[in-house]
């Protein structure tokens, strides 16, 4: 597999960290996606090989968890909270003018494959809403200034 | 009354997280205390307490702990469960972000209480600066001694295995979380057997709440009659309160037990944002039932929030001013669960699904006048009727949101928009 020294050695790790090899596999995931940005059929296949698995079973679990994507996405994704207690505080404000601002809509990518934009369920953050993450960052109490003001920097 | 500085005594400080800043304000020694006691009186220190659980349930966690097999030769596990994904929840973060070592000396100290093998923490997959906080405080834990083998001279092991979650609110559903731990996809299994019998890898397993692990040490150092004396003797000790949606002063409060709603919405919430009226609070989290205005004389408590029709859940409060439609709030919550829905059953799976439906077009002017007594009716069919608690959680505002607010759903239909605002 083309991943790093690094990542190698923390999948080893991670083979052989817990009291049974499978729960393994969600570590793994992570650390292939942290550097691949995504977890293709391939991978899948050789993850499956590391653990004894079979690739069908490492696709249910791929798939069965919102934060794995098969297919390559933006460098950036930018996930807005939509749930109530950002909703009643603006939560869809920020939605629209991440998509105008973007020029994309909730689940797209942009051209220049930077940014993929998408809501999540509650980022247990309710008290400082509307909140967003950005990759592994987290922003909070967004206005629209605020926000313009993340995308310049991550460009 | 001053706001209570145990669980969130961290909070604030510098480098709180670090374990020298932790031992410096008298961090980990209840574990030496407990080593000292023993595993006996550490159980029985902790069920005198009645430390309730504070994941939702409100299941004393010193009975719990008690359903596991006795003895050292039973392989057994203890399991944190750090998936805080509950909408209006975020009490758990807090704790994770300023003060890791506390909750891992409550798990160092309840592993000791029931000779447990080991410890799966399993934290949200949208918590990766959580993840790396506790990573790093595990590690400086191992460093001291106060995790892997032979601690504090016992000839007691034990370790702390943290893993991350990816993205699904059902992982924080005690079987799917184990299941998710293995390896597998988090579906809920089918209980009995419960997890004090067949638990992690089909080992008897203990699980418990972020929280509900951060009140151990405490209870272990000062006792459990300073934590009983601390809110209703049947209901005891420090809270952790979540303050959210239109309220001045949003935020995490540590309170007593108990505390009236009205006391923490004017008081310690600083009263209704946008020069509005209260209209209605949802007490526990997305998945207890409403309540209106005039009912917030209730008291912060398992029971006494049963008593009003609704639970204290993960006390995850959220408020509606009088702006609030709330047919929209309710698809919110509806499209929460319909997304989080494992899939596995199928009142839950299809049953979330139609009742988005039907609320999306409600909110869109073209609901019909029979829709509000149809998603009476799929909630009927829910109810009891799937593996695990999400079905029932799914269904818990929609029951009351149209129960409470039958006026504004039927007019909401008429008009063919919304009535408040």
């Amino acid at each position: 597999m083309n991943l790093s020294e690094k990542s190698l050695a923390k999948i080893e790790e991670a083979v052989n960290t817990y009291p049974g090899k499978i729960s393994a596999i969600l570590p793994i995931l992570h650390i292939v996606q942290d550097e691949i940005g995504h977890v293709p059929l391939e991978v899948q296949e050789w993850v499956a090989e590391k653990l004894g698995l079979t690739p069908v079973y490492v696709r249910g679990v791929v798939t069965f968890y919102e934060m794995f994507h098969e297919g390559k996405i933006g460098r950036y994704l930018i996930l807005v909270c939509k749930t109530l207690s950002c909703q009643l505080v603006g939560a869809e404000a920020v939605i629209k003018h991440l998509e105008k601002r973007l020029k994309i809509k909730l689940g797209g990518t942009t051209a220049d494959n930077m940014f993929t934009l998408n809501t999540v369920e509650c980022l247990a953050c309710c008290d400082k809403g509307p909140a967003m993450m950005v990759n592994d960052d987290l922003y909070t109490e967004l206005t629209p200034a605020k926000i313009d003001e993340i995308i310049a920097t991550l460009r | 009354m001053d706001e209570l500085k145990i669980l969130t005594r961290a909070v604030g400080t510098p480098h709180s997280t670090s374990i020298d800043v932790y031992i410096s304000m008298g961090g980990y020694n209840s574990l030496k205390r407990a080593v000292e006691m023993g595993p006996d009186f550490t159980l029985a220190e902790v069920k005198k307490s009645n430390l309730r659980g504070r994941g939702g349930a409100g299941f004393p966690a010193g009975v719990k702990w008690g359903f596991l097999p006795k003895g050292k030769d039973v392989i057994k596990y203890m399991v944190c469960n750090a998936d805080e994904s509950e909408p209006g929840t975020f009490k758990d973060r807090l704790l994770i972000e300023n003060d890791p070592h506390m909750i891992l000396e409550g798990l160092i100290i309840s592993g000791f209480a029931v000779s447990a093998k080991a410890c799966f923490l399993y934290i949200r997959g949208e918590f990766p600066k959580g993840a790396k906080i506790l990573a790093k405080a595990i590690s400086e834990s191992y460093s001291k001694g106060f995790l892997g083998k032979n601690i504090l001279g016992t000839g007691w092991d034990y370790d702390i295995h943290l893993i991350r979650g990816a993205g699904a609110y059902i992982c924080g559903e005690e079987t799917a979380l184990m299941n998710s731990a293995e390896g597998k996809r988090g579906e809920p299994r089918l209980k009995p057997p419960f997890p004090a019998g067949f638990g992690v890898y089909g080992a008897p397993s203990n699980i418990n709440n972020v929280e509900t692990f951060a009140c151990v040490p405490h209870i272990i150092e000062r006792g459990a009659d300073w934590f009983l004396s601390i809110g209703p003797q049947n209901s005891p000790g420090p809270k952790l309160y979540c303050l959210s949606g239109h309220l001045k002063r949003r935020g995490v409060y540590e309170l007593p037990m108990g505390i009236s709603l009205k006391e923490l919405i004017y008081e310690w919430g600083g009263g209704i944002s946008g020069d509005k009226d209260l209209k209605a609070v949802i007490p526990g989290g997305s998945s207890t039932p409403v309540l209106k205005a005039s009912q917030i004389e209730v008291n912060m408590d398992f029971e006494s929030l049963k008593s009003a029709g609704s639970m204290l859940g993960s006390a995850g409060v959220i408020v509606m001013n009088s702006s609030t439609c709330m047919v929209k709030a309710l698809l919110n919550l509806a499209e929460f669960y319909a997304r989080e829905s494992c899939g596995q059953c199928t009142p839950c799976r299809e049953g979330t699904h139609w009742m988005m439906q039907i609320l999306r077009r409600m909110e869109a002017g073209i609901g019909r006048q029979e829709d509000p007594d149809l998603l009476l009716d799929i909630c009927d069919n829910i109810s009891f009727k799937t593996i695990c608690p999400l079905g029932d959680a799914a269904i818990g505002p929609v029951n009351s949101f149209v129960r409470q607010f039958r006026n504004e759903f039927d007019e909401h239909i008429r008009m063919g928009h919304c009535i408040a605002g």
